[in-house]
């Protein structure tokens, strides 16, 4: 009787029922995926967190991308690409390789991330280091619309990378997003500067005089 | 790239439903429409 009423509502306010149904469920989805994000990054499990703790206002924080319309849908988690990275030592002088992260397909592309998404974003990842050339890491989007990010690196120091190393990279990002049952993914296919409009991997090398690393050229 | 994310959709039962690949550039494009038909993923 109640679901009659409902629809005859959404039928007075010229709504279609079914998505507006849809549209509930997908943010409840949303919501209880930002949590779950949040949740991993502090190091616990929705298992562990006690009802009145979840349900207390302002203890986990709604998601951004909640706020936004059901009818827009984004990719859940975006995949985001850099060099390989070790701990973040607080305190003290910062290693060159260590004090922030550097994105193999540019360094904008990290500055947006981080202004966008929040530094937290960046935190996380790092807390999660060392990270090899071919593994990947999981964390929040901040205040993205993508509800997770997945840092990818996909190459070392030396900015080098290849077909093989991409490919053991997207897999360790395929099983990561299947661990954490993530049903859909962004994943870049950058050419450097023009992904990133005034800064990337082609226009750092075209300055220093060398060609674009190995593996950058259009290889799917 | 595309290799290892077909490999991974036809190997094992996933929960991914949708792989969006943001390609930058037309012949970034063409490559992966290329490799895409080549492995069989689009008539």
């Amino acid at each position: 009787m109640r679901s009659f009423s409902l629809v005859n509502v959404a039928r007075l306010a010229k709504l279609d029922a079914e998505d507006v149904l849809n549209g509930a469920i997908e943010k409840f989805r949303r919501r209880f995926s930002g949590m779950e994000a949040e949740l991993v990054a502090r190091g616990t499990s929705v298992s562990a967190v006690t009802p009145a703790s979840s349900s207390r206002p302002g203890r986990l924080r709604k998601p951004a991308s909640a706020a936004r319309s059901s009818h827009e849908t984004p990719a859940r988690t975006l995949v985001h690409r850099h060099r390989a990275w070790r701990h973040h030592r607080l305190g003290g002088r910062r290693h060159r390789q260590c004090g922030e992260l550097d994105a193999g397909d540019g360094h904008r592309c990290r500055g947006a991330i981080k202004r966008k998404g929040g530094a937290i974003i960046e935190e996380e990842a790092i807390r999660q280091g060392p990270v090899e050339v071919g593994e990947a890491v999981l964390t929040t989007g901040g205040n993205l619309p993508a509800i997770h990010i997945i840092h990818a690196a996909v190459m070392g120091p030396d900015l080098k990378t290849d077909a093989e190393k991409i490919a053991a990279t997207t897999r360790a990002v395929l099983a990561l997003a299947a661990k954490h049952r993530i049903t859909s993914l962004a994943l870049p296919r950058s050419n450097g500067r023009r992904a990133c409009p005034g800064g990337g991997v082609r226009e750092r090398h075209a300055q220093r005089g060398r060609g674009p690393p190995e593996g950058e050229s259009n290889r799917a | 790239m595309l290799n290892a994310v077909v490999a991974h959709l036809k190997g094992s039962p996933t929960g991914l439903k949708r792989v969006i690949f943001v390609l930058y550039q037309d012949d970034a494009y063409k490559a992966f429409t290329d490799t895409l038909k080549r492995l069989g993923g689009v008539q």
